[in-house]
């Protein structure tokens, strides 16, 4: 069966609909939810075959035969999608068959095909969709889609003629990014391409292998790709991107990084993305105004772009896409994507007299060495005296007090520079650059109530987590939010005094610093010669900036690496006056832990009628390999025992 | 030098009436609206005529980034045509942006996603351009109607938003002689009427309007929000004829849809078995396209069409669900649930409407089924207090209702030596939080509706539903030391499904908890031997018209009896007696007062 789909995958161009029984034979043969039992649907193939042409248009036909296990699998498929930019590519959903169960079929040709402006959020580029309305499929029912496309994701230069749209930004040159994984079973999934034989193209199968066949023509060379059975990857909490891990093929025609880099200067070079305006010059000379240091400079430009560009994609017109705005568009906007918010930055650096350029990254996955476009986001570079690139994340850092977003660390990336560069890596920020260290001193008296202050203050992406509090708010909740943190933990507490300093949206001023005193009644449980509690600090207060409290740690082992936000230190600090008379009785076990992925240690001690608790855990980085859970599990387990147990006092 | 002292106090008089008005700050706003101006125009041909003008200065960073940036004009171009009449900024600098080319976008409505027949719905996003703090946004923009596609006008528009208003203006013009029904909801205001030859014009003017804050559980339109309704209908029967003159409504089904119906029920014998299989199958099977009724003219394809699309909007489903339960022989009517603010029939309720469909089941017990979700009982789709407007023509009220959510739990359960706990508990899960449609779809399973103790069903009927619980675990019970830890179970589907910690200590709104609560929870605990509760609590806290809770942890020989109880008398908790509640639901929620802890020795 694995080699007549094969076959058959390969010739589908040529299959007429009324050679419908292999098809049938296919659907028979599939299964069924018996075999499937986590699938609502199936695709019994799934192949694509794509020609490349001299100019590095590219013609794609798709064809799909899909087979329905469920009622959730109908109603997923009531209609057939296809999304895309007129201004880069061109669509058309050519046919659907439809084999019902019952023997019928229906086949939906372009005539019922629709086109309509996609639904948007902040990207307001004139993204379009095709569909068509399959209707009501039950178990046991299929389609056959053919879908035509040429064209590519992203438009950039200025073109002429029919098809001179769609020929890629960088002339004459192709790349595809092909998952072989998907979140339903595939019985079949083939990738053909026909690419001239006067181009040099790299291709690497990562994460898996595939039957891979090379057939060298007079004009051009077909390689073919598959993979059969593929079945759906079974996620682990907080895993890494699938595209990390899971099988994908990339193929390039562009020699290497470096050719890409260069390209990418070039073509906002040429656009003209960075030429400043006197407007614009007289902005950067007002924002300096008092700059005290070459990094300072740099801050406070990366920091007037980030709070006073709002995100927001406006379209350029032709040439949108990897093509940065116009400073002068953004200037008076005030408004662009990441890419325009990097460009605005560039623009005013360069008025500042820095020499900054553009980069390209990709936010939440790898990228891997064969050079397809694998960017979703972009961002600055910028040369300092020390001769060194450094990068500047605009989008990222609104109401941060970091340049870079650590958010984004061990995160590829790529500069455009005139000489061209390799992929870069950005590295682990270490955990003290996001420090969270909270402090309560309180007393305990002999009824139960607490009295006392608790304080937490944090910097770079932990500062930014508690800040989101106000600046993530309505103003008018933002005394509430605060106080909802006390609350939280005891929904009984009097509050005698809350501070979040002059204001949260001054970030630049220093990190943040809350502070609420409190009178809190019933808080320990305090009978029969003892006194039981959790010290309020270590009780999960302020979570929000510890993110690996809501880590899922059930699991012994890891198979895939995985990711928190960011890395941090915890510093916790509790020193509660308690009734004379009482001894410690018991505290919940600690254990120290030292490993790749975290540290942790943490001791109580009993002092006249002091108890003090320390705690202190550094999670190292963002991206954790394996190897990594186990310190990074135990170092939540033992914070979170440490908050779930009490402690017991006896007289 | 007097002649001299009066020139200056003549220029200081002088001055001082030059001083422009000391603008408003508002230190705990995001932004606030400088004007706004609703108009409503039914002409005389028919068409109406929505047109809004707004100037919003912009106050904070989130103001501009996220919050206020885009006016969404949502509109059917099949009959509405939108004109924008002006976009433009005056920035902090006082200079004018205006919003360029490329800041006019038509997109697809997010709710008309998968949805071929509705893919020709439109909204327009209006970019803001130039924003920043202190920024001024405006925009004016205009919706006409075709004639003869909405016959009524009518609106409900809220009268306050997430932003302080320092002038609303709401306009509203009807062809003279022409009568406007109108109530004010949750405040007070006289419209200013001027008649003309061609028009009366109704005009309220309300100014510093205080911003709404988002609060959880805000109360509903009828009961806190300020709101206007007005609509020129005469009486429910001039709106649900905007209904019934669908041609879906002859409630037919062909013979594909009954052939997959009668296998999906085949084995149900009753009707309210039958009735909740195929509400299963139209909720499940066909997707909700969440398209507003007035949007497409209160309009619906027909059962047929909308079964072949496997997808509908809430009233076309209904019209489906309704069909179907007819063609399977089960008396069934499209009915519209309303908030009970909509009982005066001039008011416009269509535009509150939600459709459901009643049934009677075998014993004559009414049954209420939503077509977009599977409820858990009639109370669970009409909330506190709504009323049922039916489709047909005499049009009267058919339930209004106070409902009540009441769990009540009790049994006895002994602790081995070990820590294991085993036992017995009776449930008796009433109105709300009876789950009779629950138990009636998945007869003989086992329900997860205490903890994860497996309960089965008992004594089951549309009012209460009994459940017993069989408590055999070995993880309930935590030995800390000496000490031994037992956190007392609950009910997830009661008041803790409020998610109601952590209260803030004062509310700007009234809280909606939907219905009133009676909960309690009576456990006794054998100990083994040489075990003694170190905690023993009575509270007993009321707090009169509002509700009471009861705690208490007692120890008589080697049984501990734990009761915990709470009342909440009100669906709807006022502002004034929010700190009262607060009181409630804190000694409730309070950890100490839920956990047994036990010693030894």
């Amino acid at each position: 069966m694995k080699r007549f789909l094969f076959l058959l995958l390969l010739g589908f161009g040529s299959v007429p609909v009324a050679s419908a029984s292999p098809m049938r034979s296919l659907i028979a043969k599939a299964g069924s939810y018996v075999q499937f039992q986590k699938s609502d649907y199936i695709a019994i193939f799934d192949s694509t075959k794509v020609k490349m042409q001299e100019s590095g248009l590219s013609y794609y036909n798709e064809h799909q035969l899909i087979k329905i296990l469920t009622p959730a699998g109908g109603k997923h498929f009531n209609v057939y999608k296809y999304d895309y930019d007129p201004l880069s590519a061109f669509v058309e959903i050519q046919k659907i068959i439809i084999y019902y169960k019952n023997g019928n079929e229906r086949e939906l040709t372009l005539k019922d095909e629709t086109d309509y402006p996609a639904p948007a959020g902040t990207i307001l580029w004139g993204a379009r969709q095709k569909m068509t309305e399959i209707g009501r499929l039950e178990a046991g029912d299929a389609f056959e889609v053919y879908v035509s496309k040429k064209g590519f994701t992203y438009a950039l230069l200025d073109q002429q003629g029919d098809d001179e749209k769609y020929i890629p930004p960088m002339k004459g040159h192709f790349y595809d990014i092909v998952p072989f994984w998907s979140d339903s079973p595939v019985l079949s999934k083939v990738y053909q391409v026909s690419i001239p034989n006067s181009k040099v193209v790299n291709y690497q199968v990562y994460n898996g292998k595939l039957d891979i066949s090379k057939v060298k023509g007079t004009e051009s060379t077909v390689y073919a790709f598959s993979l059969s059975n593929i079945a759906p990857i079974t996620p682990e909490p907080g895993m890494v991107s699938l595209s990390d891990v899971a099988p994908k093929l990339l193929l390039s025609t562009s020699p290497d990084w470096q050719a890409k880099s260069r390209w990418f200067y070039q073509v906002n070079e040429d656009y003209g993305s960075f030429k400043s305006t006197p407007e614009i010059d007289q902005k950067v000379k007002e924002i300096l105004k008092g700059a005290t240091s070459e990094i300072d400079s740099v801050s406070k430009l990366t920091h007037w772009v980030a709070d006073e560009l709002r995100y927001l994609g406006l379209s350029m017109g032709k040439g949108e896409g990897f093509t940065l705005h116009r400073g002068s568009m953004n200037f008076l906007d005030r408004c662009g994507v990441c890419k325009d918010k990097a460009g605005m930055l560039v623009t005013m650096l360069r008025s500042a007299g820095f020499e900054a350029y553009p980069s390209m990254t990709m936010a939440g996955s790898r990228i891997d060495r064969i050079p397809a476009d694998q960017f979703n986001h972009s961002v600055t570079a910028v040369k300092l005296s020390d001769g060194k690139l450094h990068m500047l994340d605009p989008t990222w850092v609104p109401f941060v007090r970091e340049i870079w977003s650590s958010a984004e660390q061990q995160q590829n990336y790529l500069p455009g520079i005139p000489g061209g560069s390799d992929l870069l890596e950005t590295p682990v920020s270490s955990p003290e650059n996001h420090y969270v260290k909270i402090n309560a001193t309180s007393e305990l008296n002999q009824e139960g109530t607490l009295t006392g202050e608790i304080s937490v203050t944090a910097e770079g992406q932990s500062d930014a987590s508690l800040r989101r509090m106000f600046t993530g708010s309505y103003k008018a909740l933002w005394k509430n939010n605060l106080e909802n943190e006390l609350l939280k933990i005891a929904p009984q507490a009097k509050i005698l005094n809350s501070s979040y300093g002059d204001d949260p949206y001054n970030y630049m001023s220093g990190p943040i610093d809350l502070k609420i005193s409190f009178v809190i009644s019933d808080y320990a449980t305090v009978a029969d010669q003892s006194i039981i509690f959790t010290p309020l600090a270590a009780s999960g207060i302020f979570s929000a900036a510890m993110r690996h409290l809501a880590a899922d740690v059930k699991a012994d082992s890891k198979r895939f690496p995985f990711r928190d936000a960011c890395s941090r230190s915890i510093e916790i600090t509790d020193n509660t006056t308690l009734p004379v008379g009482y001894k410690l009785s018991w505290t919940p076990t600690i254990s120290k832990v030292k490993g790749s992925g975290a540290t942790f240690e943490a001791a109580y001690s009993f002092t006249g009628n002091q108890l003090k608790l320390n705690e202190r855990a550094d999670f190292n980085k963002r991206i954790y390999s394996p190897e990594d859970w186990p310190s990074y599990r135990s170092a939540v387990k033992m914070q979170k025992a440490i908050a779930e147990n009490p402690v017991i006092l006896t007289l | 030098m007097k002649i001299m002292q009066l020139f200056c106090l003549l220029v200081f008089f002088i001055l001082l009436s030059c001083t422009n008005t000391p603008e408003k700050i508002y230190p705990e706003a995001d932004a606030v609206y400088l004007n706004l101006t609703r108009t409503f125009i039914l002409n005389k041909d028919g068409s109406i005529v929505n047109s809004v003008e707004k100037k919003q200065k912009l106050l904070t960073y989130r103001s501009f980034q996220s919050l206020y940036g885009e006016t969404r004009i949502v509109y059917n171009p099949e009959f509405q045509k939108l004109v924008i009449q002006e976009a433009f900024t005056v920035n902090s600098q006082g200079e004018q942006i205006k919003t360029p080319e490329n800041g006019f976008n038509d997109i697809l409505p997010a709710f008309c996603l998968d949805s071929k027949a509705y893919s020709h719905l439109r909204e327009m996003v209006v970019s803001h351009t130039g924003i920043e703090r202190n920024a001024v946004t405006n925009c004016a923009y205009q919706i006409t109607t075709e004639a003869g596609k909405i016959p009524i006008l009518m609106g409900v528009e809220e009268l306050q938003t997430d932003c302080p208003i320092e002038k609303l203006t709401i306009r509203i013009k009807v062809p003279s002689g022409k009568s406007l029904h109108y109530n004010l909801l949750n405040c007070k205001g006289e419209p200013s009427i001027e008649k003309s030859a061609e028009f009366d014009t109704y005009s309220w003017i309300f100014n510093d309007v205080p911003q709404r804050v988002k609060e959880i559980r805000s109360a509903s339109l009828c009961e806190d929000v300020p709101t206007l309704l007005f609509s020129t209908q005469e009486n429910r029967m001039e709106a649900t004829n905007l209904i019934a003159k669908n041609s879906a409504l002859n409630y037919s089904v062909n013979d594909t849809v009954k052939k997959y119906i009668d296998s999906a029920i085949k084995g149900k014998k009753s009707t309210a078995e039958k009735a909740l299989r195929i509400q299963q199958v139209v909720v499940n099977e066909l997707k909700t396209i969440h398209i507003p009724a007035s949007l497409i003219a209160f309009q619906a394809r027909t059962p047929e069409e909308v079964w072949r699309s496997n997808s509908g909007t809430s009233l076309e489903k209904a019209i489906l669900l309704t069909s179907i339960l007819k063609s399977e022989g089960i008396k069934a009517e499209l009915s519209f649930n309303v908030p009970d603010c909509c009982v005066d029939p001039t008011i416009p309720f269509l535009l509150l409407a939600e459709p459901v469909i009643s049934v009677i089941d075998d014993n004559g017990v009414d049954m209420l089924l939503s077509s977009e979700k599977l409820n858990g009982g009639k109370f669970d789709l009409t909330g506190g207090n709504s009323i049922l407007i039916s489709l047909n023509a005499n049009q009267k009220n058919i339930l209004k209702n106070k409902a009540t959510g009441k769990i009540h739990v009790e049994g006895q359960l002994s602790i081995d030596s070990k820590g294991g706990i085993k036992g017995e508990l009776n449930g008796v899960f009433s109105d709300v939080f009876n789950p009779w449609y629950e138990l009636i779809r998945n007869p003989g399973t086992s329900l997860k509706l205490l903890a994860d103790f497996p309960g089965f069903a008992g004594k089951v009927n549309a009012d209460r539903s009994e459940i017993q619980f069989k408590v055999d675990q070995n993880e309930l019970l935590v030995k800390r030391g000496d000490f031994s830890f037992i956190d007392l179970t609950e009910s997830k589907m009661g008041i803790s499904s409020f998610h109601l910690n952590p209260l803030p200590f004062a509310r700007t709104t009234q809280l909606n908890l939907g219905y009133a609560i009676s909960e309690s929870y009576h456990y006794s605990f054998k100990l083994p031997t040489g075990y003694h509760l170190l905690n023993p609590v009575k509270i007993e806290l009321s707090k009169p018209g509002i509700g009471a809770i009861t705690i208490s942890l007692s120890q008589t020989g080697n049984v501990v009896e734990t009761v915990r109880r709470i009342d909440i008398l009100k669906n709807t908790i006022s502002k004034d007696e929010y700190s009262d509640f607060k009181l409630l639901m804190d000694k409730w929620s309070t950890h100490k007062f839920r956990q047994l802890i036990l010693k030894k020795g």
